[in-house]
């Protein structure tokens, strides 16, 4: 779990492609490395995006709030996967 | 304050002046026998003694003294011995002077700054607003300092340097009237030509102190306006009217250094023209024959003798001028015409304002400029109602509730209540019982804590021990005119907020602020910020009991890993290595944490653990890691300044250092790269520059430090201890027994949430909240927001159960929640019978109050009662 693993996990992620090695490696240092304890919510539909995450080990899931309330689940992010940038780069 | 500086000097140094004079002529016969011991000796040893016998300062000595047979060389002893002792005691004389000098100096400024303070503080609203704190400052700096010290020399340099002229003038005449004559007429013309130079001086001067205070205000203004000047792009503008104002301070700089040049100048011309005098006056009387050449060279020298007490007489003068004019500038700047009254203590009438109304009688204020704030007004405000005055800003209403809190006096018309005039009300009792908060200007906090501006206006006498002794420092203010009372006791008048004591009124601060929404906030400074030692006391029984319940909670909820606890054997990756190292804080700037080797002791330790190589090892690779991935950028842009773990300056230097060899590398270079790994938090910066043997050798330093550490250094470290409380810490820091584990999602905002919880399910809250009372606002209550300084103003308000409350402006500025909070408050207030009066700009801000009064061009317009809308 060095700066070097983290930088060559963010130039496997598409929108980094292409980037200097060693501005991803500034971005790994900026960033932060959290553990995420099974059922913890990151980022809830609607809120403002302070944050984007890669998934360095594990899934999570991604869930739409439905007309009647419900949480229906419409997919899975893998490792490596890049996800929150939209509400950031939206913002 | 006295009218002119003469009056000035001689009311309040009358006696420290005799005393100097007494000084001065006790120390002459002194001087006297210091000047006439060496001719002593010279008779002594050229042998002038041998025919008229021995004698002592013309008194013949016997010739056997105590036994002993007085021979030349026993005199010559007995002489050098003298005049040993007329250094010492002149001497002495020369300190008591001076010590006598300074302190009369001293006081006088301490007396002078004070009374300029008590007149601004007697200042109406009006002057706030042309004179600013910069330009009162300047007028009490350097130019009274001068003032002063010419207090201290008033007497003293004249006394002591006229009587050495005196002296040297009554030995010229004794030589030859004629020659005395010429040497006294010198001088004085000295005194015909500088005189006038001296008072262009002074014009001058007084010019210059003006333009400086003047350059002073607009530097005042330039700050408060720094954002204007910026959004409109005006500095290129603001640049040249600042460059024109010091161009005026220029020429008035040059010109008076000219003058003091041209004085100076006629001054050496006078003391250099003398001896010529002499030498052509002299000269031909000794060729005449009526004067011999040895008289003539002594003249010579006591004519020269006379240059240096002429100036210093001189440059007397010209600093009595120079005080009177600054003596008068500062007269004419603080002693206004429409200073307030002063201020009494003595308690006059003291009548209960609840429950009665206030009649407001044909009330008219004016303003500097003539115009009527307030004209004619009527009004009588009912006891018991909550009354809302609205209408346009500056319409009257401002002036009103101002007028009321005895803020600015009324030139006509009065308020009166039960038939006694608001204004022959004692001030301090007409506060007391009015209490007054302002939005703008009247809710400002001191740098003090919370509790300290909640109490502001409780402080109204200092309550003293009864076996209270005037101490130095009181008596030191009574002798220079300055208020007596103690500043660091008890002045909080308790009864007055209905409590007996100080634990009373945290609770009653705490119920206050917690009324107004505060109590969020009052709990988390008490959770962070460090941790006062009179709370410390309190809670710190408890701390152990909230850490084991804490992390049984979080163990409950899954979540144990989220704070990472100190331990005497491993490394903490959430804490710094130089934390790791001491097991502690640094404490008191005896170890610099970014700089370790500093310190002699911490060198030599650190290299008796063999800790040097590997820190300098993991110091290069930081070093390496920072060039690499801050390369290309400005060291300092934003994202170095933000995220980097080196300052600018270092990431500079590092680069540099990067292309030399290792011989090239300077000591300090060296020392920066052994020093860098002392702030580097593993779990945080991942550089994988502090590995596991480096850890392990840490943890080996730090169970060796304790023993090698020297006891005066012991200081320095405030140690992580789960048994004690560290006071250098906050509350949640000695809670946790270690740090947050900042890689662990959501766990910065969670362990501050669950320990909260924790406390307040142990009944522990409100201890919390009163060491958040001990949070120090900072200058202006700078590190509050906006909302909350204003809850504080409010609830000091009514921590002093006013009879009658004024607000300005007030409910506007609040957010909504709060402004509902605030009016059940007024309501409940107003029917336990007290007067509320709210001036407020947005009539739809004027709910549930009983009567609506709209006030326009200083008058009332409108009055509607009952629930407007």
């Amino acid at each position: 779990m060095t700066l070097s693993d983290d930088a060559a996990t963010l130039a496997a992620v598409p929108l980094f492609q292409g980037v200097d090695p060693a501005r991803l490696k500034l971005i790994a240092f900026t960033a932060e490395r959290q553990t995420v304890q099974p059922g913890t919510v990151l980022v809830r539909q609607g809120d403002p995006g302070d944050a984007a995450f890669v998934v360095l080990s594990g899934t999570a899931s991604v869930h739409v709030d439905t007309a009647d309330g419900s949480a229906l689940r419409i997919g899975e992010v893998q490792t490596g996967i890049l996800f929150g940038e939209v509400a950031l780069l939206a913002d | 304050m006295e009218p002119e500086f003469r009056r000035f000097l001689w009311r309040y140094s009358l006696r420290a002046q005799a005393k100097l004079l007494g000084l001065a002529v006790a120390s002459f016969p002194f001087l006297w026998l210091y000047y006439e011991m060496p001719k002593e000796i010279v008779a002594l040893i050229g042998g002038d003694m041998a025919a008229g016998g021995l004698h002592l300062f013309g008194v013949a000595l016997p010739g056997t003294v105590l036994g002993l047979a007085l021979t030349p060389e026993r005199l010559l002893g007995a002489q050098c011995l003298i005049l040993l002792l007329l250094v010492a005691v002149n001497q002495r004389f020369r300190y008591l002077i001076q010590h006598r000098k300074i302190m009369t100096a001293e006081r006088m400024l301490r007396r002078i700054r004070f009374q300029i303070l008590g007149l601004v503080l007697r200042f109406p609203q009006a002057a706030f607003r042309q004179r600013t704190a910069g330009e009162t400052l300047t007028s009490m700096g350097g130019d009274l300092e001068a003032l002063c010290t010419h207090v201290g020399n008033a007497v003293a340099v004249p006394a002591y340097q006229g009587g050495t002229i005196l002296v040297i003038m009554t030995f010229l005449l004794l030589q030859d009237p004629l020659l005395a004559l010429a040497a006294a007429v010198l001088y004085p013309l000295a005194m015909i030509i500088v005189p006038p130079l001296q008072r262009r001086v002074n014009e001058l001067s007084r010019r210059r102190s003006r333009l400086m205070r003047g350059l002073g205000e607009r530097i005042d203004e330039t700050f408060h306006l720094i954002t204007d000047i910026h959004a409109n792009d005006q500095t290129r503008w603001t640049r040249a009217w600042l460059g024109a104002r010091l161009g005026e301070v220029f020429g008035a700089r040059v010109a008076i250094g000219h003058l003091r040049f041209t004085i100076a100048t006629v001054n050496t011309l006078v003391q250099q023209a003398g001896p010529v005098l002499f030498y052509a006056l002299g000269g031909w009387l000794v060729l005449e024959g009526r004067l011999d050449i040895g008289t003539l060279v002594a003249v010579i020298a006591a004519h020269k003798d006379m240059a240096t007490p002429w100036r210093e007489l001189l440059e007397w003068y010209q600093a009595r001028e120079d005080a009177r004019v600054k003596y008068e500038n500062t007269l004419r700047l603080f002693n206004r015409p429409d200073l307030r009254p002063v201020p009494v203590d003595v308690a006059g009438a003291d009548p209960d304002l609840r429950g009665v109304a206030l009649v407001i009688e044909d009330l008219i204020v004016r303003d500097e400029d003539g115009s009527r704030p307030l004209d004619r007004l009527r009004l009588t405000l009912a006891p018991g109602r909550a009354t809302a005055l609205v209408g346009p800003a500056g319409g009257g209403r401002e002036a009103l509730v101002q007028v009321i809190a005895g803020l600015i006096e009324p030139a006509a018309g009065r308020i009166s209540v039960a038939g006694l005039d608001l204004a022959t009300l004692s001030p301090g009792i007409r506060n007391r019982r009015i209490a007054y908060v302002a939005a703008g200007s009247g809710s400002g906090l001191q740098a003090r804590t919370i509790a300290d501006n909640l109490a502001f206006g409780l402080q109204r006498e200092p309550r003293l021990p009864e076996d209270w002794i005037e101490t130095a420092g009181q008596r030191e203010a009574r002798l220079t005119g300055n208020p007596t009372d103690p500043f660091d006791v008890d002045w909080i008048d308790y009864a007055a907020a209905g409590i007996t004591d100080a634990t009373g009124l945290q609770d009653r601060m705490i119920a206050g602020m917690d009324r107004l929404g505060f109590r969020d906030t009052l709990f988390r400074l008490g959770l962070h910020a460090p941790l006062p030692a009179t709370v410390a006391a309190g809670i710190s029984p408890a701390i152990a009991a909230i850490r084991e319940r804490l992390d049984a909670r979080l163990t409950e909820t899954g979540q144990e890993g989220l704070i990472a606890h100190f331990d005497p054997d491993a490394y903490n990756d959430h804490a710094t290595l130089a934390e790791n190292l001491l097991f502690g804080v640094a404490v008191g700037g005896v170890f610099d944490v970014e700089r370790m080797t500093d310190h002699p002791f911490m060198m030599a330790f650190l290299a008796e653990c063999g800790l040097l190589d590997p820190l300098r090892a993991a110091g290069e690779k930081i070093a390496a890691v920072m060039i690499d991935i801050f390369a290309g950028l400005d060291p300092e842009h934003e994202i170095v300044r933000r995220f980097a773990l080196v300052t600018p300056e270092e990431l500079r230097r590092l680069r540099v250092m990067a292309g030399l060899s290792e011989n090239a590398l300077t000591r300090a270079d060296r020392l920066m790269l052994t020093n860098l790994p002392f702030r580097v938090v593993v779990a945080r910066h991942r550089l994988d520059a502090v590995d596991a043997a480096l850890k392990a050798a840490v943890v080996a330093a730090r169970r060796l430090l304790p023993a090698r550490m020297p006891p005066e250094l012991a200081s320095g470290i405030a140690p992580f201890r789960s048994d004690r409380i560290n006071p250098e810490t906050s509350l949640l820091d000695n809670i946790l027994y270690g740090r947050i584990a900042t890689d662990r999602a959501g766990a910065s905002t969670l362990v501050p949430q669950t320990a909260a919880a924790v406390i307040e399910d142990l009944g522990l809250g409100d201890a919390v909240c009163r060491a958040g009372l001990h949070f120090p606002v900072g200058v202006g209550g700078a590190r509050l927001a906006q909302g909350e300084r204003l809850r504080i103003a409010i609830a000091r308000a009514l921590l002093r159960r006013p009879d009658v409350i004024v607000l300005d402006d007030v409910l506007d500025a609040l957010d909504s929640a709060c402004r509902n909070t605030v009016l059940t408050i007024l309501r409940e207030l107003a029917d336990e019978g007290v007067t509320v009066i709210a001036s407020l700009g947005d009539v739809g801000h004027a709910l549930r109050f009983d009567r609506v009064i709209t006030i326009e061009r200083g008058r009332i317009v409108r009055s509607v009662d009952g629930d407007v809308k």
